[in-house]
């Protein structure tokens, strides 16, 4: 069909789908009780009932629910997404920062992850049936199955209150108030405090991508152009990584892209345990004191990466897969 | 029937030859025996029986650790808190009297007060001499060689007769024997110059939780009395002094009997150590809800992936049987459903009360609203994969066959697709429960749960919010089984897939 036909096909699609997704965000909202500017009207700190009328015409709140619908696009489409209830400041400003946290977070942990996961997939489905394998399965098993929650637990138990060799969380020891000496400093101190969640996603990823790469890598390694490059003599690496993998690859990238989508849920977890101020906690935070636009912006955030990261992975899977390029 | 059993047993060899899924299922079978079990091995409510022991206990089998010495299990003080016997009374306690001229004091047993009570029995003579200050003590001496209890609590109830004449005091403590006590005893009665209708009970009851009780002990109302009484392992004595004041002139000459009942006696000191797991919080043994947490995480996600293998079955059968433009709706729905985030709605759906779900399954968080939404939102990678199986299942030529026969599509579709998809229900059913038990022990965790209901997320959550990290013998258990309890789902599911999915099989 031509990659051009492809790629124009599927982003239709993909508008389509972020349209759809917005509607079913709306319908989610709509369907909570209570009025949200009921907090304001209450508070004069927050700004009482003047504050609470500008909500409200931001929302849309008092016209029927077509215009509410085309208010909520509007706002979020061009990225007003209010006030947030908690911390009064725009969200724009708030945003910023906790996105970066989290793609820190777990950016770092899926890079780390696919790595080891990959090399180490390899290796077991070369070695097929060996100590290593059963082993490298096993324990990948494991710690795939495990709660993601209890892993950071007993992480944080072994080496923050028994070996005390790392903080219990949050992004830095510094504040605007307490400003880190130098950037090294600065860097290495956030560096100290990313280590043990992304070790705790980490730990928790890696077992997916092994056994997804072992188990393509077995398909690939039954094939006969690996009795072919063999039989030229080329280097057991270049076998495994320039022939096998290659083929067996395409799998695994596109589950690679389709996982950055769910970065921002798959954090929950674990910023929860080790109380790292990112878009996962403020999910939290938000649910916790109903704070609507937030949630909103939220939830958008994630409609827009999860698009976007099967957008990419349809496109990987165009490029990559020659049978769609000439066929 | 007898093919089913053949078939059954046909199955079974094959199955028994896996070691992974022999694995898998003897992990199963075990805790679904102890979930079952339940009842049967503790006898405690997980919930509802505070303080079996003291909070935040330790297992019992520590005390055989290192440094486990100090701790101590409950230990109740008298045998017979009421007295229904007379043995208790007069083996296990020692009587000391002061006497005077005008009167003494004895001991004797009452069977018919209250259950059976001590009555300590003052008998006036017709001395002329006002006795004055009479005093009679009751005690018992008890070994405690470990580190101080986390709590006790001490009852007492005191019935007095004939009192009018000769008023009478009671109190009671404890201390340690040959030790320096710096406070005061733990209850004195008011002077009783009557005979009492309804027994005297110390109030507020005497309890080193109490806050009136922790400063009377330490001085400050966040003292630890059972640290200060308690302080070193040694032997203690348990002591209860009965003080006739016989000083009414008007009485002088008279020859009467004035009694003091002791009824009631309940002394306990709550251990720092108890059962298999030791208890949480608020004292309730961890065993038991490890127990009945079992069933609750094993039900819940048994069932979610029932329904989300089912939805995913009918979805997929139907699309891919029908196809189509209905083929079309149905997977673009799907796509669509896929892209939400499954653990943020989630946490949405279930902490945010919406009012068409409220009435649905009820307030809160009942296992229902779980189970529904853990179902609802994991349907749809398996509905893709019977849809292509169902799509290629539908051009082989025993359907053609069935069709010209004049058989009805829904017929076909269940005589016919159904059992060959099979396989594939299985296989799905089995790797969908680690999810679901996983994500209900993240509800749990993140204290989304109703507080009525015990499962291990929850208990994660317990000990999270009252810093039981550090404490090995909480957090170890339920972690440690719902990760085993995922891998032999695994495992399960993956020996099913060899034995059923012939192109698993192994390539020589």
């Amino acid at each position: 069909m031509g990659l051009r036909t492809y790629i124009v096909k599927r982003s239709i699609y993909s508008f389509i789908l972020l349209a759809f997704v917005l509607m079913l965000n709306f319908a989610i909202f709509e369907l909570m009780p209570g009025d949200p500017t009921a907090l304001f009207a209450n508070q004069v700190r927050l700004g009482g009932a003047e504050a609470a009328r500008e909500m409200a015409k931001l929302w849309g709140l008092d016209q029927p629910i077509y215009v509410r619908f085309a208010v909520y696009m509007r706002n979020m489409l061009t990225g007003q997404f209010g006030i947030s209830y908690i911390s009064m400041k725009p969200i724009a400003e708030e945003v910023v920062d906790r996105l970066l946290n989290t793609f820190l977070l777990v950016g770092m942990s899926t890079i780390f992850s696919i790595i080891i996961g990959v090399i180490l997939g390899v290796l077991a489905a070369h070695k097929r049936g060996s100590i290593f394998d059963s082993s490298a399965v096993l324990t990948s098993l494991t710690t795939y199955s495990v709660p993601s929650f209890w892993l950071g637990m007993i992480l944080l138990l072994i080496f923050h209150y028994r070996l005390n060799w790392f903080p219990s969380g949050g992004t830095s020891s510094f504040s605007p108030g307490n400003p880190p000496p130098n950037i090294f400093i600065a860097i290495s101190d956030r560096l100290w405090h990313l280590f043990l969640p992304v070790l705790t996603l980490t730990l928790f990823m890696y077992g997916g991508y092994l056994l997804l790469a072992r188990a393509t890598m077995l398909e690939a390694l039954t094939e006969d152009y690996i009795i072919t490059a063999k039989a030229k003599g080329l280097k057991q690496r270049t076998v495994l990584f320039k022939h096998a993998l290659k083929n067996a690859s395409l799998p695994l990238i596109t589950n690679a892209a389709i996982s950055i989508g769910f970065i921002i849920s798959g954090a929950i977890i674990t910023e929860q345990v080790f109380n790292y101020p990112g878009l996962g906690m403020w999910i939290w935070k938000a649910i916790d004191w109903t704070d609507y636009p937030v949630l909103h912006c939220i939830f958008f955030l994630i409609a827009i990466a999860v698009i976007i990261a099967n957008f990419i992975a349809d496109l990987l899977y165009g490029v990559i897969d020659p049978r769609i390029k000439y066929g | 029937m007898r093919f089913q059993i053949k078939r059954l047993k046909e199955f079974w060899n094959t199955f028994r030859r896996s070691k992974r899924g022999l694995f898998g299922v003897g992990i199963l079978i075990f805790y679904i025996s102890i979930a079952l079990a339940a009842p049967l091995l503790t006898p405690n409510d997980p919930l509802k029986d505070n303080y079996v022991a003291g909070d935040f206990a330790a297992p019992l089998w520590f005390r055989s650790l290192p440094g486990g010495e100090k701790l101590n299990e409950n230990f109740q003080l008298v045998t017979d808190p009421g007295f229904p016997t007379i043995t208790s009374l007069f083996q296990e306690w020692n009587f000391t009297a002061s006497s005077s001229e005008s009167g003494s004091i004895t001991l004797r047993y009452d069977p018919d007060v209250g259950n059976g009570s001590a009555s300590l029995v003052f008998r006036r003579n017709s001395s002329t001499v006002l006795a004055q200050d009479v005093e009679a003590y009751l005690t018992k001496e008890f070994p405690f060689p470990y580190g101080p209890p986390k709590r006790f609590s001490c009852r007492i109830t005191v019935f007095a007769e004939g009192v009018e004449k000769v008023p009478v005091r009671v109190s009671f403590t404890i201390n340690q024997v040959g030790g320096n006590q710096s406070y005061p005893s733990f209850w004195g009665s008011e002077k009783i110059e009557n005979t009492t209708e309804t027994g005297i009970i110390p109030s507020p009851p005497i309890d080193s939780y109490d806050p009136e009780f922790k400063k009377r002990i330490g001085g400050v109302a966040y003292a630890d009395p059972a640290k200060i009484v308690f302080s070193e392992p040694a032997n203690y004595v348990y002591n209860i002094s009965i003080l006739f004041t016989d000083n009414k002139k008007e009485t002088i000459g008279e020859e009467f009997e004035a009694i003091v009942y002791i009824d009631d006696l309940n002394v306990r000191l709550y251990g720092t150590a108890y059962g298999v797991l030791g208890t949480d919080q608020f004292g309730r043994d961890i065993f038991a809800q490890f127990l009945y947490g079992a069933r609750i995480s094993l039900l819940i996600g048994l069932i979610a992936a029932a329904v989300s293998v089912v939805i995913g079955l009918i979805v997929g059968v139907v699309a891919g049987y029908v196809g189509r433009s209905l083929d079309e709706v149905l997977m673009r729905f799907t796509d669509m459903l896929l892209v939400l985030p499954m653990l943020p709605l989630l946490i949405v759906l279930i902490a945010v009360p919406i009012p068409i779900f409220e009435d649905i399954f009820g307030q809160g968080t009942s296992m229902g609203k779980i189970i529904f939404v853990i179902g609802v939102l994991n349907w749809m990678p398996f509905a893709r994969v019977v849809r292509s199986q169902t799509l290629t299942l539908k051009e082989r030529p025993f359907i053609e066959a069935a069709k010209s026969v004049g058989a009805g599509r829904f017929h076909i579709i269940v005589t016919h697709i159904l059992p060959n998809v099979m396989s594939l229900v299985y296989v799905t059913l089995a790797l969908s429960v680690p999810t679901a038990i996983t994500l209900e022990a993240a509800i749990g965790w993140l204290g989304l749960y109703d507080p009525k209901v015990i499962s291990w997320g929850r208990m994660l959550y317990d000990a999270q919010i009252n810093e039981g990290i550090e404490r090995l013998w909480w957090i170890i258990p339920p972690g440690i089984s719902i990760a085993l309890v995922s891998v032999s789902f695994i495992l399960l599911g993956y020996a099913l897939d060899e034995i059923l999915n012939p192109k698993l099989r192994l390539r020589r």
